[in-house]
């Protein structure tokens, strides 16, 4: 594909200085080059060259930390067997012939004894003949939010292994799931991610726009869903990073989504909104009037196992997690946990004392936006639907990673030093916005700069990095005009 | 946040009108509209001031916020610092209108952040679960939390706020002269976003400003007139801000 020998007119086409104007960055096709002028909507004229201003700088300063989050969670996606081949001796026991499970109450005496030091916070019996049962102990000297989990062998009650674990994450799990979110740098690194996610969205929907709406003038439908055959040099890579970022869109708009809703600044705002419309998981009441049983290590381990009998006779199956009452007169809570289709999440609130269900709620009767959430979460985690989550998780990693290497690569060739080997790139650069000067037409920078105003709001990181780049180029712009 | 209701609706829809008014003055220096010229740092300050003012009024935002907009107005305090000696020189060429008054608005921003807690009786910035919901400002309820008498505020405070309150005011009494003495409708396409000597006829294109284009209803609404009442509204405003902290 041969570059445009571009006229003064078609000023504020919105690309960066440095870049090498090809046909396809001014949105014309070779049917349309010889006049070299499309009849195009007044809104799509302005727009355009706004989107492919935002979609470039974005991608160019954006760019490394979404590579780090496509890495660090393409590395995640590998976890669940990861954890199974590393922590096998903790998870799977050898199941003797004709031998019956233990009472449950027996495996947390055993547990408890194992780790007397630490005061009973869940317990999740095996949810295979060969596995273990997991019960999980507030312990001091764990980091925050982070537990003591005991596994012990259903059929002999003997200790498997004990494990600083991160809510159901085994130490191997927690630790990709920390280097994902954060770097392995608290709170400080969480920045990272939701800086990485509150851009995503904005380069996928631009990109697409931009993909779409110029293959579409084109009439190439082909063009526009498959790379390019026979393509070389910067119009290749080009073809690959928008054929590839069209197919990936979807999911990079949903991860973008449920990545916000664990972010730091902006997952405030979403659990803001989400309480004032009522969209907030429900959970179900475990106040209750009677007085329970002494509250001793001894007395839970018995109890644990009469609620989870209470349950399942109820019809609650499992995997369920029993948990002891979050203080005096509340109930304990069993609740099924399985996060794969179909997903498991009834729960029931049990007075030990009379052997009653205080309180049930069924999944089912969750709020479509609840259920929403729990399905986003757990797809963005890859266990909704297993292996093929995985797959896809990873498939939307690498595509990911390699339209970021694609992108950086198509920038290299049209680097700006460039335009000093090449004369008519240089005066295609000129012709086109220089920096700091014309942008696009006013009602389309207005819009998208109140668009930008609300959602930074909303997304604060978002918002104060777009305003620092702007800041940045503002202070450039007026310093280099006043030199000149 | 603002215990008067009204005061805090009125503070947002003039922030609110500001904030408009300077995106598009923005949006115009983007635009290259012809006959359009000024500093696009200062018309960014105004939308992120009107913003920041609207958030305080509602105390919308956390302790990261508030660090984030001490930070960023001690930049642009900083920027509009190194325009000072480019004056009014500078604004002829189409640079920054009147840094001073810039830097005195972002100085009070500031001020107005880092002091807050100094001023709303020596409660911690955020010490309401992260957020200053419970921060109540305009003097009906300065009450402590859980009840406690709020810590006296220290004199010094007081007197750097009526200071800027004091100094807010006389900007906006030089806005509105400017108003008042500059034509609704400029003879010549070229003041927008003037100098100091608003109101004066000057080059329609600075050298370096091109290409431009013709303004269209919208940016032919952009006149100094408004400019100046764009700066009186946010002066006043910000005075008024400033005073319901004491």
């Amino acid at each position: 594909m041969s570059d445009v020998t571009v006229s003064s007119t078609t000023s504020g086409t919105g690309l960066a200085p440095g870049e090498l104007i090809e046909p396809d960055d001014l949105g014309l096709t070779e049917s349309s080059m010889p006049t070299g002028s499309t009849v195009r909507a007044w809104w799509w004229r302005e727009l355009r060259p706004l989107l492919l201003r935002v979609h470039f700088y974005a991608g160019l300063f954006v760019g490394p930390f979404l590579l780090i989050a496509a890495l660090t969670g393409l590395l995640y996606t590998t976890t669940p067997q990861l954890e199974q081949l590393v922590h096998r001796d903790e998870l799977h026991v050898s199941v003797p012939a004709g031998a019956a499970v233990l009472p449950l109450s027996a495996q947390i005496a055993a547990a408890s004894a194992a780790l007397p030091e630490g005061s009973l916070k869940e317990v999740r019996p095996p949810i295979s003949p060969d596995g273990t049962t997991r019960v999980i102990f507030n312990a001091p000297g764990v980091p925050e939010d982070y537990s003591r989990t005991v596994f012990i062998d259903p059929y002999t009650a003997q200790v498997r292994g004990t494990l600083t674990t991160f809510g159901e994450w085994l130490p191997l799990r927690a630790w990709f799931d920390e280097l994902h979110r954060t770097l392995l740098l608290g709170n400080v690194g969480r920045v990272y991610s939701e800086l990485a996610a509150s851009w995503l969205w904005v380069l996928a929907l631009s990109g697409l726009v931009i993909w779409v709406a110029r293959r579409r003038r084109s009439r190439r439908i082909r063009h526009t869903l498959v790379p390019r055959r026979g393509a070389g040099g910067r119009g290749r890579l080009r073809s690959w990073h928008g054929a590839v970022g069209l197919w990936a869109a979807v999911g990079m708009l949903f991860l973008s989504a449920t990545g916000l809703t664990w972010s730091q600044f902006a997952g405030t705002n979403v659990d803001t909104l989400r309480g004032a419309l009522q969209w907030t998981t429900p959970s179900v009441q475990t106040t209750i009037s009677a007085s329970l049983p002494p509250d001793t290590a001894a007395n839970r381990a018995v109890l644990a196992e009469e609620v989870l009998a209470v349950a399942r006779a109820h019809g609650l199956s499992d995997p369920v997690k029993i948990t002891p009452p979050g203080g005096p007169g509340r109930a304990w809570v069993v609740m099924q946990v399985k996060r794969s289709w179909p997903e498991k999440q009834d729960s029931m609130a049990i007075n030990p004392a009379t052997g009653t269900v205080v309180d049930q709620l069924r999944f089912a009767d969750w709020p479509l936006a609840a259920k929403l959430a729990r399905w986003g979460v757990d797809a963005h985690m890859g266990l909704l639907f297993g292996l093929a989550s995985q797959i896809a998780l990873a498939a939307l990693a690498i595509g990911l990673i390699c339209m970021i290497t694609w992108g950086y690569r198509m920038w290299w060739l049209r680097r700006p030093t460039r335009i000093a080997e090449s004369p008519r790139a240089a005066e295609s650069a000129r012709a086109l916005a220089p920096p700091g000067r014309r942008w696009s037409g006013l009602p389309a920078i207005a819009l998208l700069g109140a668009v930008a105003v609300g959602v930074g709001l909303f997304l604060p990181v978002f918002g104060a990095s777009l305003l620092v780049f702007l800041l940045i180029d503002a202070i450039r712009t007026e310093f280099a005009s006043a030199r000149t | 946040m603002i215990s008067s209701l009204p005061l805090s609706v009125l503070l947002t829809v003039l922030y609110a009108a500001t904030g408009g008014y300077s995106l598009l003055r923005w949006a115009s220096l983007g635009a290259g509209i012809s006959g359009h010229h000024g500093d696009r740092v200062a018309e960014l300050s105004h939308l992120v001031m009107s913003v920041a003012m609207i958030a305080m009024a509602w105390a919308y935002g956390g302790p990261a916020g508030n660090a984030a907009q001490i930070v960023l107005f001690t930049v642009l305090a900083g920027y509009f610092l190194t325009r000072l000696p480019v004056g009014r020189s500078g604004a002829r060429l189409g640079g920054c209108p009147a840094p001073g008054f810039h830097l005195l608005m972002c100085l009070s921003m500031v001020w107005m952040v880092a002091a807050m807690p100094l001023l709303m009786g020596g409660m911690p910035a955020g010490s309401a679960g992260g957020h200053m919901h419970d921060m109540p400002m305009g003097g009906a309820d300065s009450a402590g939390q859980d009840g406690q008498p709020p810590a006296p505020t220290p004199s010094w405070a007081v007197v750097v706020t009526v200071a800027m309150s004091v100094a807010l005011l006389a900007a906006a009494a030089y806005w509105l002269r400017r108003a008042v003495r500059t034509p609704a409708r400029p003879e010549v396409p070229a003041l927008i976003g003037g100098g100091e000597a608003g109101g004066e006829a000057r080059p329609a294109e600075p050298p370096a400003r091109s290409p431009r284009r013709a303004p269209g209803r919208v940016p032919a609404a952009l006149t100094p007139r408004r400019d100046a009442v764009c700066h009186l509204a946010m002066s006043v405003g910000m005075a008024a801000m400033c005073l319901t902290m004491l």
